[in-house]
């Protein structure tokens, strides 16, 4: 391989460093409004009555609208669409919006907001997820008795048999917490009607163009090819630029077509913390059951999921929840539930990771308590229970279509990380400042899996110049897909990587292949960009087989040339192959698609082969607690995962980088206050992620294992680098203080104390810090 | 929407002229750290009409030495924290506010608009009292000195009147006999608010017995001051660590006289021991890890 599997530059990271990339906000257009949003004060009230006339008349403003304005419907949502772009009778938590304005400036546009009047009528409100599925709650959706958005259920054997036949029962309850994606770039949109004819463009900061396309359909009316979403560059989105993103670039749309002109959003940090959905906070309880010896013989589990206000991608969410809930371990008997419920707390959806980092959490911390209990040391109950080659899931799918690398990971991982001789050393330390080493592992299902249809494309099109585009359904969201698309082009082609152009993700442009999401690009999107790229050069090697008389199967292609195996002097350039294929009226553009192989599921017992294939991951963090403030520091994380194959050793490292500083901040520091659905936190000076100074030293370990159906074995490194960072953290700090923290995060009250002060906080009224 | 004109005086007179004309309509702005939050927040901002923007009065900015140490309110959290003679005679100020925010904010923020916004957990404010600082205000036609730890008088409140500007911050230099030690607990290592701080000054005889001791907690009590009774258990000893554990718990005892027992006091009371024990500790020139 001349390109794939080596480090290539980023395509798209020179303009971003020079700030030439336009972002979102960044898109001016002639005529252009802007537009604002106004919200509801009340998480759970009934709209009465709005009056936008004073607003109206305000000079400068150019439209004002309400639900009763929108075009088509006024809910979107990918499973079961109860979001509101516009509230129309009932808002349902405090991002709703109530009405829109555009306007000539933004500080006319926030200021007709002001001269809008709404009245309401408050409705009995609930935010605990419990108290939401007890008789009498106020019931948020019709269509979702008891509040339940999702119910996944997963049964395996006979759980009472299996604990049983147990010698040692542990029950544990764990507690995740409310996250923000916490991404540099709030949201931005840019809408412009379509001179002349019914059309509207969107661009922005849009990570699935085709779910936002999708959802425009429906509440603008339009048929679908009559919008065109641009995805514009991106400021990060780990999941989170989805719904929000469908609401506001409707929103803009709606005030686009009303005005005739281009109206352009943008939210302010605090109107994104305030709308923007969240990582589920989860409750969870364990049962575990083991023999004596430490082999697992059933596992029960319950789950309830804080899903917030709307369904969105809950029930998704929960059940790669359910799939993996056992984590990467051999459990003759599991019986699972998970539930996510509706409150009027703010909407949870996507989130780097999808329902895995929050039972990842319970079930390594699980795993380490139980291991405590037993006298083991906790790798040793990993290896004797982890899964091995041929292994059955708890939804019983036999391992055995890949390699299944978890022992591998965990060895690498252990070994680099003197694991066992520090675990061996801070056993016993005395002390103010105290150290303490913990890993964690875990097996995650790639893609989509029984989740839905799973299918993508990409064109790759060859210019007569020798320059390339490629074309993708997928869309760069900061995690390098431009780039590795770029060199599985080049690598197909045997051409440079700079001979390829990535271009902006666009409807109009190419099938709709899904969703960037669930760490699919590179496995699936990479098959279709090398399928497309294939199909090209067998083009061209066709063109030129009378000029090198030779056919297909003795030529050979790479560093821009086209040659006989036998006798390289017969060659020809790449620009000559085109030349001849030109001549000869061939095509030299291809649409390559690719389906992902079959995968099952019974929803009535959790059942099936619920993934195509899997990836393993091992992280060990050593830390240095301050035992009588409760200060955590993260010294070093050793993470190896098993990639398939890096396409590009250098982005994956960096996905490795960036996934364990994203796990630090939601193992220490990331918690998102909310009371009774008011978010407090609503800007960075609160809301605290880790900085460069609380980052320690990241060991990244690429661990190599061909996937038989990856490009050139490929598989997925963008979700699993944050899911087992805090659970490892978390033990790690069990050793180090003799106490384990059950609830993220582990803040300075929970290390010290063992609990949060917050709810105190909000239940005595007290301000100050 | 908050809407206001913008004034940027270009000397001393110019400012105090504005003030003298606008009073309470009006809002100081020295590096912006505090007031930026402040107007995008729109707290407390309801009848600002005008913000007097002093960043360009170079004639505030300076560090010198007179009979004590002279620092201007625009001197940055940066220049303090890098000034050679405030590192030397003032070593206690210095730390405190090398740890303020980030190198951006330490580059605009400074040392008068952290007074003046009178922020419990104020870095440099906790060392600034432990040196017995002064503070002099001056209106147009007049001016007065007060006491540090008299002119604030409570969370975000001081006694300031709206025509007044703060020009100067005095102290005396930290004799060769004095040790200091500031401690900060924040939840992260930089770029975070202070959850508390302490800042302690102690002076000893040659042979190590303690002659006096400032104990200054930050973030703590309702106004920052020294807490004497903390300070009366070193006085005449030559200390050790079960005392100035003992010194920590009474800075603790009075948190929670002042204070009473809050929200937060479970996590404060065992931390603030632990950071004054620290404080005393650093300050002794003993390892307090």
């Amino acid at each position: 391989m001349d390109t794939v599997n080596k480090p290539a530059r980023r395509v798209d990271a020179l303009g971003k460093v020079l700030g030439e990339s336009k972002y979102g906000a960044d898109l001016q257009f002639e005529g252009m409004l802007y537009g604002k949003v106004l919200r509801t004060p009340y998480p759970h009230a009934r709209i009465l009555s709005i009056d936008t006339d004073e607003a109206a008349t305000l000079p400068g403003v150019e439209a004002v609208l309400t639900a009763a304005d929108v075009p088509g419907l006024h809910t979107f949502g990918t499973v079961v669409p109860n979001q509101q772009v516009l509230a129309k009778e009932v808002v349902r938590y405090l991002g709703d919006a109530v009405a829109i304005v555009a306007a000539v400036s933004p500080a006319v546009a926030e200021k007709a907001l002001d001269l809008i009047k709404v009245e309401y009528e408050e409705l009995e409100a609930v935010f605990d997820p419990e108290e939401a599925m007890a008789e009498g709650a106020p019931v948020l959706h019709e269509d979702a008795p008891g509040n339940i958005a999702a119910h996944h259920v997963l049964e395996k054997g006979e759980v009472e048999e299996g604990f049983a036949a147990s010698d040692i029962i542990l029950e544990r309850e764990y507690e995740t917490q409310l996250v923000e994606h916490a991404y540099i770039e709030p949201e931005a949109a840019v809408a412009v009607p379509e001179p002349g004819r019914r059309g509207i463009t969107v661009y922005g900061s849009i990570q699935n163009p085709f779910s936002c396309r999708k959802a425009l359909s429906r509440m603008l009316g339009f048929k679908l090819n009559e919008i065109r979403v641009i995805q514009a560059f991106m400021g990060g989105s780990f999941g989170g630029k989805d719904e929000v993103m469908s609401a506001m670039c409707a929103r803009a749309s709606m005030l686009a077509l009303k005005t005739g002109r281009p109206v352009k959003m943008v939210n302010t940090r605090e109107e994104s913390l305030l709308e923007g959905y969240k990582r589920h906070p989860y409750k969870l309880k364990y049962k575990v059951g083991a023999t004596k010896e430490g082999k697992l013989t059933a596992m029960k589990i319950y789950i309830l999921a804080d899903a917030g206000a709307y369904t969105a991608q809950t029930p998704f969410v929960t059940w790669r929840s359910v799939v993996q809930a056992t984590g990467p371990y051999e459990v003759p008997h599991v019986r699972t539930d998970v539930y996510g419920v509706h409150t009027n707390n703010c909407y949870t959806s996507a989130f780097r990771g999808f329902g895995s980092p929050q039972i990842i959490f319970a079930q390594e911390s699980l795993m380490d308590e139980l291991a405590e209990e037993l006298g083991m040391e906790p790798l040793e109950l990993r290896r004797l229970n982890g899964y091995r080659q041929g292994s059955v899931t708890a939804t019983g799918q036999k391992l055995d279509e890949h390699k299944v690398s978890l022992m591998e990971v965990l060895d690498k991982a252990v070994e680099k990380s003197d694991y066992l001789r520090k675990r061996k050393e801070y056993a016993n330390q005395q002390g103010r400042f105290r150290k303490g080493i913990g890993l964690a592992c875990s097996f995650r299902g790639c893609s989509l899996g029984a989740e839905g249809v799973d299918a993508t494309g990409a064109m790759v099109s060859v210019q007569y110049d020798g320059s390339v585009y490629v074309f993708s359904g997928l869309a760069e969201n900061g995690q390098g897909l431009q780039t590795i698309f770029s060199q599985i082009a080049a690598e197909e082609l045997g051409i440079s990587v700079e001979r390829v152009r990535f271009m902006p993700t666009d409807t109009a442009a190419i099938p709709d292949g899904g969703p960037t999401v669930a760490s699919r690009s590179t496995l699936m999107g990479g098959n279709a960009v090398r399928i497309a790229a294939a199909k090209v050069r067998e083009t061209l090697l066709g063109a030129v087989l009378g000029r090198l008389k030779a056919s297909a199967q003795e030529l050979d292609w790479g560093n821009d040339r086209i040659w006989v195996k036998d006798d390289p002097s017969r060659c020809v350039s790449f620009e000559e192959a085109i030349n001849e294929a030109c001549s000869q009226g061939e095509l030299l553009a291809a649409l390559g698609w690719y389906k992902a192989p079959k995968v099952t599921w019974d929803d009535r017992h959790g059942q099936g082969n619920a993934y195509f294939t899997y990836v393993y991951g091992c992280q060990v963090a050593e830390v240095e607690v301050d035992t009588e403030t409760g200060y955590t520091r993260v010294l070093k994380v050793t993470a190896a995962h098993d990639v398939g194959r890096a396409i590009n050793p250098e982005t994956v490292r960096g996905q490795i980088y960036g996934g364990v500083a994203q796990g630090i901040g939601y193992a220490l520091l990331e918690e998102v206050q909310q009371h009774e659905g008011e978010i407090k936190s609503l800007n960075f000076d609160e809301y605290l992620i880790p900085g460069i100074m609380d980052m320690p030293e990241i060991e990244a370990i690429i661990v190599e294992n061909p996937d038989s159906f990856g490009p050139y074995g490929a598989k997925t490194i963008g979700e699993p680098t944050l899911e087992m960072t805090a659970p490892a953290i978390a033990s790690a700090v069990a050793q180090a203080t003799g106490r384990r923290v059950r609830q993220l995060p582990l803040d300075l009250e929970r290390v010290l104390l063992g609990r949060s002060l917050q709810q105190d906080r909000y239940k005595r009224r007290e301000g100050g810090c | 929407m908050l809407e206001f004109d913008l004034f940027r005086p270009q000397n001393l007179q110019e400012a105090l002229d504005l003030l003298a004309e606008y009073k309470g309509s009006a809002r100081v702005m020295a590096g912006g750290t505090d007031l930026m939050i402040a107007l995008r927040a729109k707290k407390g901002m309801e009848n600002v009409k005008y913000i007097i923007d002093i960043s360009r009065l170079q004639e505030l900015a300076y560090i010198r030495e007179g009979e004590g140490l002279e620092i201007g309110p625009l001197a940055t959290m940066t220049q303090v924290a890098e000034s050679p003679v405030v590192r030397q005679c003032a070593g206690v100020l210095a730390a405190a506010a090398s740890t303020v925010g980030s190198p951006q904010i330490r580059n605009r923020g400074t040392i008068g608009g952290n007074v003046v916004n009178a922020a419990v957990c104020a870095d440099t404010v906790a060392p600034l009292v432990a040196l017995e600082a002064k503070v002099k205000l001056e209106r147009k036609g007049g001016s007065r000195w007060l006491p540090l730890d008299q002119f604030i008088t409570g969370p975000n409140r001081t006694q300031l009147a709206a025509d007044e500007l703060m020009t100067g911050i005095v102290f005396a230099k930290l004799p060769a006999n004095a040790g200091w030690g500031f401690m900060r607990l924040a939840r992260r290592e930089a770029l975070a608010i202070a959850r508390m701080n302490v800042a302690v000054v102690i002076k000893r005889d040659s042979q190590g017995k303690v002659e006096d001791a400032s104990i200054v907690p930050g973030a703590v009590l309702p106004r920052p001051g020294r807490v004497t009774e903390a300070e009366k258990l070193l006085i005449g000893t030559i200390p050790d660590g079960a005392l100035a554990r003992r010194a920590g718990e009474a800075v603790a005892e009075a948190m929670i006289s002042a204070a009473g027992r809050r929200w937060s006091t479970p996590y404060k009371e065992p931390a603030i021991i632990a950071l004054t024990e620290r404080a005393i500790k650093q300050a002794l020139e003993v390892e307090w890890r």
